[in-house]
């Protein structure tokens, strides 16, 4: 017993000290909030929850060729392009602001994205929310010069909420309620606005290549030949670039052309080959 | 009665483990200057240690997350590509003092040797610490060099004349009494 007493004592001073340091510092990992639920700003054509950080100027050109059904004459369409171009900065860690120019009707853009909520590895929301407001004006010359025209007309609006949540390393989901007013439309029993609800994914394949696939549902069509944009490709990353390679239905690059006025058919293989390669720079 | 005594003793053990110093916001800062035109370095200022002077301990524990860079997209990179923190999201260091000298008034060098464990992986290390003690404050400092290799941190080939195998690593501690 005068052991036992002995042993008690032994313990107390050496083995349990051993055990308590880690237990001193404790766990307190539990808040952060995940990083990179995707590598780009966009998940192919629409926006992803990311947003440039601080003081970052992200530089992005998009191109899309002609269709790749178009035939050997034309390249298979890399003889035409579209291309968008944007800068966006990111103003704190939770507002960017962006401009851009698309040559599609001559169109120019304004746009603020802010994160409204994010997803944190443990305790804490399960998803991230980040909300994007857009504003587009075409600058093409008016088809009836006589007739009276207002700027008012050329301006059309595209809002978006996405929702996204990281499951894991590899797979990222997100959704996409978008909805789009255009001041003037083609006839009269066109309406104002339409709505579409946009689903997004992307699965790393290895730790810099990615594969994205996009889908915008339209649930209320403007027109009925418009279709709904389908968009398949890969993130590539190396270093301060993010290259986009993918092959999609749509050949606008905003928001209110993909979503509203897409007209190839994957079925028919209407489809366009393009690329996003964007370039950060740090303006801190 | 006996058994009372040993309750007793039990009880009583923690007053007796006082010789503990800890801080929560130990720094420890890596950088990598193989390419002159791309210096690779963050600074990690929530870093928790525990040094137990009578039993001669010593403990880190670094959160991956917490180190910062000035540029932001390196600091994804980092997390996303190379330390990979949310399937490791910390870092530790448990090892001993080889000899503990009784004076700490005048800084000492001393060596620890123990387990580093980062990236999932374990490894046997050895540092040279300079341990000093003023009324209730121990301060401790240390630089040694890791090698990514050992780590099984994987630099592609393509970023590989920017980024050194081989981080130094500097570790700046003031423990408070317990």
């Amino acid at each position: 017993m005068r052991y036992l007493v002995i042993f008690a004592f032994l313990f107390s001073s050496s083995v349990f000290a051993q055990a308590d340091l880690f237990s001193l510092l404790g766990d307190d990992d539990s808040n952060q909030e995940v990083s990179a639920t995707f590598k780009g700003t966009r998940v192919i054509n629409g926006q992803s929850i990311e947003l440039p950080s601080k003081g970052d100027l992200q530089f992005v050109i998009e191109h899309r060729f002609g269709t790749i059904n178009s035939g050997a004459y034309e390249l298979w369409g890399i003889d035409q392009s579209q291309m968008r171009m944007s800068f966006d900065y990111g103003l704190s860690k939770n507002l960017a602001i962006g401009i851009a120019r698309n040559s599609f009707q001559k169109t120019y853009e304004a746009s603020v994205k802010a994160k409204l909520l994010k997803q944190k590895l443990q305790n804490g929301s399960p998803i991230s929310i980040t909300s994007y407001h857009t504003v587009f004006a075409s600058s093409i010359k008016w088809a009836l010069p006589e007739r009276e025209n207002l700027f008012s007309s050329r301006l059309s609006y595209a809002h978006q909420i996405m929702i996204a949540r990281k499951f894991n390393q590899s797979f990222s989901l997100q959704l996409t309620p978008s909805y789009i007013h255009r001041n003037l439309v083609e006839k009269k029993n066109f309406s104002n606005d339409y709505m579409a609800l946009g689903i997004g994914g992307r699965y790393k394949l290895t730790k810099r290549v990615s594969l994205n696939a996009e889908y915008f549902y339209q649930l209320d069509r403007p027109f009925e030949n418009y279709t709904n944009s389908l968009s398949l490709g890969f993130d590539i990353e190396t270093g301060g670039h993010v290259f986009q390679l993918h092959i999609t239905n749509s050949q606008g690059m905003f928001e209110r052309a993909f979503i509203g006025e897409t007209t190839g058919k994957w079925s028919e293989g209407d489809l366009y080959f393009g690329f996003n390669i964007s370039r950060v720079f740090d303006l801190n | 009665m006996k058994k009372l005594l040993i309750v007793l003793v039990l009880l009583t053990a923690r007053p007796l483990l006082a010789q503990k110093y800890m801080t929560r916001n130990a720094e420890v800062y890596f950088f990598s200057d193989k390419d002159a035109v791309e210096v690779v370095e963050a600074t990690n200022n929530q870093v928790g240690a525990v040094i137990d002077l009578e039993a001669g301990e010593i403990a880190f524990q670094i959160q991956m997350r917490a180190f910062h860079f000035d540029i932001a997209l390196m600091e994804e990179h980092f997390n996303e590509n190379y330390v990979e923190s949310e399937l490791y999201p910390k870092a530790t260091f448990r090892g001993s003092f080889v000899k503990l000298p009784k004076d700490l008034s005048t800084p000492q060098t001393l060596t620890v040797s123990g387990t580093m464990e980062f990236h999932g992986i374990k490894k046997e290390i050895e540092i040279q610490v300079i341990l000093s003690l003023k009324d209730v404050v121990l301060q401790g400092d240390a630089k040694f060099y890791l090698l990514c290799s050992d780590f099984n941190i994987d630099i592609p080939k393509i970023v590989s004349d920017k980024i050194a195998n081989s981080i130094e690593v500097t570790v700046n501690a003031s423990l408070t009494k317990l």
